[in-house]
Formats: structure tokens, sequence, C-alpha cells
């Protein structure tokens, strides 16, 4: 679900990530939407789906070819013996839609134009409004889009792993 | 008694012909436990030898509590 700021400054679009069950007492928690970063472009399996980095990949697709190239042979070993996993635990990346500006992406090996947006959940905000009651009683006029089930489900998943991420220190008390 | 156990002997295997157990013996990683069990040879079960910890349950648990993140931010640094 995306809302537009009132402000009408750059960022025009945010996402709600408040789930929807918990979208009440006038509160909302949305995060705007940013541009693709150039460096996303440096690995051609991200460049040629963005979207890739809302799932799990693979350690060998995760970094660019030449970073395997030139990497020490423990530490490639390392990484190649994890399962799929998440790259960018940040970031969710949302498909090029026609309501969304085109932008272009500053690149040394060409610049290249997209409508492909990315949301960091560390740049969530809460807004209060009164008009906040429930999901069906919200002030409509700012809903203009809304993800698939299937998309939904993703974002789900990757938020929750990013919140679920349990430091060392933590994790040693806890089994113990 | 002696007659008995050539009687035996003769009936079932020789001496130092190897006999198989009855049963089989299966190990069953569940979480940080190791699971061992009796299972008849054609595969009922029989019943529980053990229940111990993994020797490395420690790192188990940790992978188990802990998404699987590929950790590649220091290759991305824009120039």
């Amino acid at each position: 679900m995306f809302y537009l700021d009132s402000s009408q400054t750059e960022n025009t679009l945010s996402v709600v990530l408040s789930p929807c069950c918990s979208i009440s007492d006038k509160v909302l928690s949305i995060t705007p939407f940013l541009p693709l970063s150039a460096a996303l472009f440096k690995n051609p399996y991200l460049a040629d789906d963005p979207k890739r980095i809302n799932t799990k990949i693979p350690a060998i697709k995760s970094l660019p070819p030449e970073v395997w190239e030139n990497m020490d042979a423990s530490e490639k070993a390392e990484r190649l013996s994890k399962e799929d996993g998440y790259v960018f635990v940040d970031f969710f990346v949302y498909h090029a839609y026609h309501l969304f500006p085109e932008y272009t992406i500053n690149r040394k090996d060409g610049n290249i134009k997209s409508k492909f947006y990315i949301i960091d959940f560390r740049k969530s905000v809460r807004i209060q409004c009164d008009k906040i009651l429930t999901p069906k009683y919200l002030p409509g006029s700012a809903k203009v889009l809304q993800l698939t089930i299937e998309t939904r489900d993703l974002l789900r998943k990757k938020i929750g792993s990013f919140y679920q991420r349990i430091p060392q220190d933590d994790a040693d008390i806890l089994i113990t | 008694m002696i007659t008995n156990i050539d009687n035996q002997s003769s009936s079932t295997v020789a001496t130092g012909e190897y006999a198989p157990e009855p049963f089989v013996r299966r190990i069953i990683n569940l979480g940080r436990y190791e699971i061992e069990i009796r299972l008849t040879r054609s595969g009922e079960f029989i019943d529980i030898l053990s229940i111990k910890a993994q020797k490395n349950f420690a790192e188990s648990v940790r992978s188990t509590m802990n998404p699987t993140i590929h950790d590649v931010e220091k290759y991305y640094r824009e120039d």
C-alpha cells in the first residue's frame, strides 16, 4: 500500500509498514520510496532484476563475478558453504510501475533510467492522524496502490528477517 | 547343556560366522538433540536407545535462530 506524502517534496511516495491488523489508534508506520543505488548494478544478477534482493538467493549470486575472482580462498569457501540467504537485509525493492516517477541512476558504465524503487526498513517513521482508525477507515485518497498477496508475503518474510537477527552475544546467552 | 549348545549352533549359525543383529540403529537429529532409536529390519520402530545434545548444538541453535544472510555490503560500496 502506498501513500502520497502530503509535503509533496522530492519523495512523494511512501509505503505503509504497519501490518493491516495493527492499523488503528490514529497511528501508522511508513517509510519513503528511495531510488535504487548504482552500487546494486555492480552485480549483473541483481541488475538483471533488482527484485531479487527481496528473496533468498544462492551465495554464488550474492556478489559480482569479479569479487569472487579476487577473494581469499577461505572466505570464498565459507561464503559458498552457506545456504540461500538474503542480501541487503535492510531493503526491499518495488517493481517499476507507470505511476512512479522515472529517475536516472548515474553510473560509470552509463546512466540508467528506472522506475524501480527501494525502501529501507531503518528509515521508517511514525505518523499520527485522526483519520487513521482501521484499515478500512483511512485517508482513502492517499492510497494509490497495493502489493499483490505474493509480494506482500515476500515483504513480511524479509522484514521479519530484518528484526529476527540475533547478535552473537545474545545468541551465546540464549543457548546456554 | 553341551548337546543343547551344539544343537543350537547347527540350527542357526556356525561358530565365527557373522550373525547380524535383528534390528538396526538410527540416529535422528532433532533441533539441538540427537536421538538414537532401534528399528526392526523391516523398519518398524522398537524403542529409543538414547537422547543427547549434539556436539555442535550451539552452532545449530545459532543457525536456527538467525536467518541466513549474505553479508555483502562492503563489496558494493559506491566508488
